[in-house]
């Protein structure tokens, strides 16, 4: 067993147990643990952004690598200079002559490149503005993308799905089609607001709140189930790392976080008699 | 007795923390072996993958992090599994960056260890991109503008299973491990509805109604639900010889039998107390 | 105004639109722009997610400059912040070595391979060492520190092969095994992530607990069903029912048949209403947005 990994186990259970503690009672190692894992998630997420689309496709595309720089003339000749300075900051992360990869070179990337900015622009009171542009974009694609994608997915689909044969399939398979149609369509009656539900519209929506009963109660059933299941993992995870070959880790580190809780407590219990 | 029952809610809540650690707790380390029937959606989703033509190339996509790993990933090792014995080639993206690790560890463990499949030739692990289901509709259009190298960062055309794979048109079936937002809803939505590409999806228990209609409407072929799901999944490929032995989830049952037994009972529980209450104030 | 709102709102229309028609029309201009679009849309999340980085970065180094209430705890959220930094864009880690010769006495190498990569059987053709000599043979273990691929070469060259030592390149290193970011991502994110949704597990049982009462018609069913679903899911389900024969009359009574048959049909009439309820709501609120009735996101009403 390598050093770096006894001292991942360490790490992993000594912040999982730091986490667990806030059920004892808010502490200082829960809060370590929780601004570690604000820092580290904020920079994880911006690091793997850079390096999974950021570099390879817009930097890629910007520049991407040629063979004979020398054969470069007008304005690409400019364009591969300024690429020459983040090559001369950090010629490991860019490498001479243009990002390798397989893209052709697409100028109008620059634009996305200055929507992209605009919206790091956001940081600076200033020229905040600029970042309404870049999310203007992102709104519109999102809005352009989700009109026809829930249409017709969930809604036309959902609807073709509810057209369902009540006789010629036997007994059984008619009752559950007519559960299926009554409860889909007394749900939807359910979510009309405009007419106030009174009378047989009543009726109907009031059957509609019974079957989304059932719905939210099977919800329930399995926000439980998932809840408890990412329990088991982390449970799994500590039982692993309490074994020899790891140095007992879990044992250890829970002994060391109750007496310094427990400390702790005495302390403050002190302070407050004082 | 009454004022016992009207004051048990008042019970600090830290010893039902404590009860709940030590009913999940105990199982683990001492296992009951209760047994896993295998429930229709997940035959469903077993049988869709086991359907698969050898020649079809099929995308599996990581969609989940380490917070629902206990979840999904035992579901993707068993879908891989299966995948791999059928003699199916796959390609792996990640909506999720997080899901980059997921692929990685699962391919490891199975393609590597299990099987001893080529790199490039039998799977190729295409790795993740940021934008959500911009991603999907991108590649519904062409995978190389989207995908311009791999995981590991070698060139798209160099990779032989990559070979002649213009767009998701290419890919036979599409199988979507999901945790949330991206996920199956969106891989229904922009890929398998719109291109008719049979698809099947494993998702954490808090998802599962969410997708299920899509399930109902027959947009995708069975649902392999949160980590009893999983551990369906893995007695099927058991029981059809795919694999000897159950994995993770199959182990986790008993705990999480015995976690959801106490956790009715304390509803139960709650509820006795609220109603001697409520007889207590009709009473006066 | 008009760089702030109307420019804006148009940006909306012209994409939004255009995006839309793509769906219908696959030929150019709206395929080509469909293709790079998308990849602009993608561009910009990850700025998105740039940005939200230097936004904490500010927030805490702020709080910190202020000394402001539990301002020690921004400097570790800054610490864990820049490490991670440095794992992702400085030290990287990943090294590996490519054998470029194997020499005079090739049994030897072999050997020295074998028990430095742990192969089974001593075998050279193992899946770990692909051949192609010619571009060199990348010998599939990594290491964190250069000083320990360098001991590795060291022993290869001593008994005859030439070895290079590099690294993994920039984008790979993310996930690859025994680079720094890899360490971090297993052991700092992965189980600082898992254990916060965890933790959930116990608040669910207490709110069940305290919460969860029966006081009309509408919670018994909710928890009828819950509870039927909860149990019938798992092994322990079957288990309590086992006694009921599967042929007989009453086997819709084995809790893991009646939990499937709610699950399959009151269960998803309720979530397919929901989904068509939502599905209404989102082809709406997006249509208003492209037109540019709905300007919330310019922070308007």
């Amino acid at each position: 067993m390598s050093f770096g990994n006894i001292l991942g186990a360490w790490v992993t259970v000594f912040l999982t147990l730091a986490i667990l503690s806030y059920l004892y009672k808010d502490n200082p190692f829960y809060k370590i643990a929780e601004h570690l894992y604000v820092g580290v998630s904020a920079a994880y997420w911006g690091t793997i952004a850079f390096w999974n689309q950021v570099w390879p496709n817009l930097f890629g595309r910007l520049w991407p690598h040629i063979d004979n720089p020398e054969s470069l003339n007008g304005f690409n000749k400019f364009w591969y200079k300024l690429y020459n300075g983040f090559h001369w900051l950090n010629g490991s992360m860019f490498p001479e002559n243009g990002i390798p990869g397989d893209q052709t070179q697409n100028l109008w990337y620059i634009v996305a490149l200055f929507l992209g900015l605009f919206m790091l622009a956001r940081l600076i009171p200033s020229i905040n503005w600029l970042g309404r542009w870049s999310l203007a974009y992102v709104v519109g694609m999102a809005a352009g993308l989700r009109i026809f994608g829930f249409m017709s997915s969930n809604v036309i689909a959902q609807i073709h799905g509810s057209i369902l044969p009540l006789w010629g399939h036997g007994l059984g398979s008619a009752l559950n089609n007519l559960v299926l149609i009554v409860g889909t369509v007394s749900g939807l009656f359910f979510f009309f607001f405009s007419v106030e539900h009174k009378g047989i519209f009543g009726k109907i929506s009031r059957v509609g709140i019974y079957f989304l009963m059932i719905s939210f109660g099977a919800s329930f059933g399995f926000a439980i189930m998932g809840r408890i299941s990412l329990l088991i993992g982390r449970f799994n995870k500590l039982i692993e790392y309490s074994s020899s070959q790891y140095g007992y880790a879990t044992f250890i580190l829970l002994a060391v976080m109750v007496i310094t809780l427990l400390v702790l407590n005495i302390g403050k219990k002190e302070e407050e008699v004082e | 007795m009454s004022k016992f029952l009207e004051n048990l809610d008042k019970i600090d809540r830290r010893y039902i923390f404590l009860i709940i650690a030590i009913v999940v707790m105990l199982p683990l380390i001492f296992p009951l072996g209760l047994p896993v029937e295998p429930t229709n959606l997940t035959i469903d989703a077993f049988d869709a993958v086991n359907k698969i033509p050898k020649d079809d190339k099929v995308l599996v996509s990581f969609d989940y992090g380490p917070s629902t790993k206990p979840e999904i990933h035992p579901m993707a090792i068993a879908v891989l599994r299966h995948l791999f014995t059928n003699g199916n080639r796959v390609i792996i993206t990640c909506l999720w960056p997080d899901g980059l690790f997921m692929a990685r560890d699962a391919l490891e463990q199975v393609a590597h260890k299990e099987f001893d499949l080529k790199y490039g030739v039998d799977y190729v692990n295409l790795g993740y991109r940021p934008g959500n289901e911009a991603v999907i509709k991108g590649i519904t259009r062409s995978f190389p503008a989207n995908f311009t190298v791999d995981s590991k960062g070698t060139e798209i055309k160099k990779i032989p299973l990559m070979d002649g794979m213009q767009s998701l048109k290419d890919v036979g079936f599409i199988f979507s491990l999901s945790a949330g937002y991206p996920g199956s809803k969106e891989w229904v939505q922009y890929a398998s509805d719109p291109l008719k590409i049979t698809s099947s999806t494993g998702v954490t228990s808090i998802q599962v109604n969410e997708i299920l209609p899509f399930v109902k409407s027959e947009q995708l072929n069975g649902i392999v639900a949160g980590m009893p799901g999983a551990a369906e999944y893995e007695q099927l490929l058991v029981k059809n010889g795919i694999h000897p032995t159950i994995g993770t989830a199959g182990k986790s049952m008993d705990a999480q039998s015995i976690a959801h037994l106490v956790i009715v009972l304390f509803i139960i529980i709650g509820n006795i107390s609220y109603f001697a209450k409520r007889k207590k104030e009709k009473k006066y | 105004m008009i760089l702030k709102r109307y420019i804006p709102l148009a940006i909306v229309f012209i994409v939004g639109m255009t995006m839309l028609a793509s769906w219908f029309i696959p030929h150019a201009p709206f395929g080509a722009f469909e293709i790079h679009a998308t990849q602009w849309f993608d561009i910009i999340a990850s700025f998105a997610m740039i940005l939200g980085a230097l936004n904490l970065l500010k927030v805490h180094s702020l709080k910190l400059i202020h000394k402001k209430l539990n301002w020690q705890y921004s400097l570790i959220a800054i610490l864990g912040f820049f490490l991670t930094l440095t794992f992702g864009f400085i030290m990287k880690g990943g090294h590996y070595l490519v054998l470029t010769d194997v020499g005079n006495t090739p049994d030897a190498v072999v050997q020295e391979i074998s028990t430095e990569l742990q192969l089974k059987n001593n075998v050279a053709n193992n899946l770990y060492i692909t051949p192609k000599i010619e571009e060199g043979i990348e010998l599939k273990k990594y290491y964190y520190t250069q000083n320990s691929a360098i001991d590795f070469k060291n022993r290869l060259e001593n008994v005859g092969a030439i070895a290079e030592v590099k690294e993994v390149v920039w984008g790979s290193h993310l996930q690859a095994d025994n680079t720094f970011f890899s360490w971090l991502f297993r052991n700092i994110f992965t189980s600082l992530s898992a254990t916060m949704f965890a933790l959930l597990a116990f608040f669910v049982a207490s709110a069940s607990y305290r919460a969860f009462k029966v006081r009309n018609m509408e919670a018994t069913i909710l928890l009828v069903a819950g509870v039927i679903i909860m149990i019938g899911r798992v092994p322990l389900g079957v288990f309590i029912t086992n006694w009921i024969p599967k042929d007989s009359f009453f086997s819709f009574l084995r809790l893991e048949i009646l939990q499937e048959w709610i699950y399959q049909f009151p269960n998803a009439a309720g979530a397919r209403a929901i989904m068509i309820g939502i599905g209404l709501g989102i082809v709406g609120t997006s249509l208003r947005v492209i037109l540019g009735i709905e300007k919330s996101f310019l922070g308007e009403k």
